[in-house]
């Protein structure tokens, strides 16, 4: 039988630190993914992400059990990243790696569409600034309602409508610029 | 309905299945319009690029590596130590109690000493009072902030422990405090103490 993360977090504050790994297993996804495409270096979201977890584990005794423990690592992964960018002083970062995903047990054409499909969403996920990224993210990747983001980022909701709005009208932008592009390329390289 | 309307409606979608009402009139401007068309397209890609963005893994061996960074002992119940605790946490009492009441011996006989120059006049009450207060809260205040000298004195484990004794040590002070008042005013206000 499964222990719910409640039990496991009850486990872990009664003395026994192995539930910890359970709930590291469940979450290094979403959290690594936070932190991946907010710093978009994978070495430093490997690090962040450790962090958050760590951070987790020595703030358990706060986690609120009213709360789902998703949004509450989830919060701690938002905070740890925000900060870190905020450190780095950097608004926008460069592409200069890109997200890499497994795509085994697909067909090589359909493997290279998705994946083209999937680089050029990263990169316009990349593009954006790292306050409407992370909106992005919650909503649509980790599928947190509005309330949720407001009480992870402690912004009002309003805020949180009005930073999705601009976002998804920057992605679809940048979408749009990417697909120009890559049509324009295409026809120079047919013209040579 | 306007290309500005049906833009809206077009965001609006994102967040999930629209409105009956909604849905009619937007669906008979897209079939009347050439350039929502093309934009309700390029909504529907970014809404299923988003739906399908994949979950990333952390290279192998995370877990590990976070069960190494983290202290497994942080949680770990320290049941005989608690025990132990208690047990100190009654001769601190003893000691401290026996103590104040020395040192309260000692503020009463200053008293007297005192008396002798404002016997009887409100004067000396109000100092008396102001005296006593300041002596015997004096202490407690004192010993409040001298958390390491008591940690290196107990080496105790838990914060608690430390705030269940100042608050025992500060109501046997003012439980002292009120019998010091009382005798006095038993005494009849005329002086004597004790
Ligand atoms: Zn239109």
């Amino acid at each position: 039988m499964q222990l719910t993360d409640a039990q496991l977090v009850t486990k872990i504050l009664r003395g026994d630190p192995t539930g910890f790994q359970e709930l590291v297993s469940r979450y290094q996804k979403p959290v690594f993914g936070i932190c991946y495409r907010m710093m978009r270096q994978r070495e430093e979201a490997e690090d962040l992400s450790q962090e958050v977890f760590i951070k987790a584990y020595r703030y358990l005794g706060q986690y609120n059990h009213e709360h789902k423990f998703s949004s509450w690592i989830l919060k701690i992964a938002t905070n740890t990243c925000i900060d870190a960018i905020r450190k780095k002083r950097v608004d926008t970062l460069p592409l200069d790696e890109e997200i890499k995903t497994n795509q085994e047990d697909v067909s090589a054409e359909r493997a290279f569409l998705q994946e083209e499909a999937h680089r050029e969403i990263e990169a316009a996920i990349g593009s954006l600034p790292p306050d409407y990224r992370i909106v992005v993210l919650l909503y649509h990747h980790q599928g947190q309602s509005y309330q949720q983001i407001a009480d992870q980022l402690e912004i009002p909701m309003s805020m949180v409508k009005n930073r999705l709005f601009r976002a998804r009208k920057m992605l679809k932008e940048s979408l749009k610029k990417l697909k120009e592009e890559t049509l324009w390329t295409a026809e120079q390289v047919q013209k040579s | 309905m306007d290309c500005r309307t049906s833009s809206e409606i077009m965001i609006k979608q994102m967040d999930g299945p629209l409105a009956e009402a909604d849905m009619q009139g937007w669906q008979q401007h897209l079939s009347a319009c050439t350039k929502c068309r093309k934009e309700a397209a390029e909504w529907q890609q970014l809404s299923v690029m988003l739906a399908r963005l994949p979950d990333l893994d952390p290279s192998p061996g995370f877990e590990r590596r976070v069960m190494a960074a983290i202290d497994p002992m942080r949680y770990a119940v320290r049941q005989p130590q608690h025990a132990m605790n208690l047990g100190m946490l009654f001769i601190w009492i003893g000691i401290v109690g026996g103590a104040s009441l020395l040192v309260v011996e000692a503020a009463a006989r200053m008293q007297q000493w005192m008396m002798t120059w404002f016997q009887g006049t409100a004067l000396y009450r109000l100092l008396a009072f102001v005296y006593e207060f300041v002596v015997i809260r004096g202490i407690f205040y004192f010993l409040m902030p001298q958390k390491g000298l008591w940690d290196w004195l107990t080496r105790w484990e838990t914060v608690d422990s430390w705030w269940v004794t100042m608050g025992t040590l500060n109501l046997v002070m003012v439980l002292v405090l009120i019998k010091v008042i009382l005798d006095r005013i038993l005494a009849g206000g005329r002086g004597e103490v004790r």
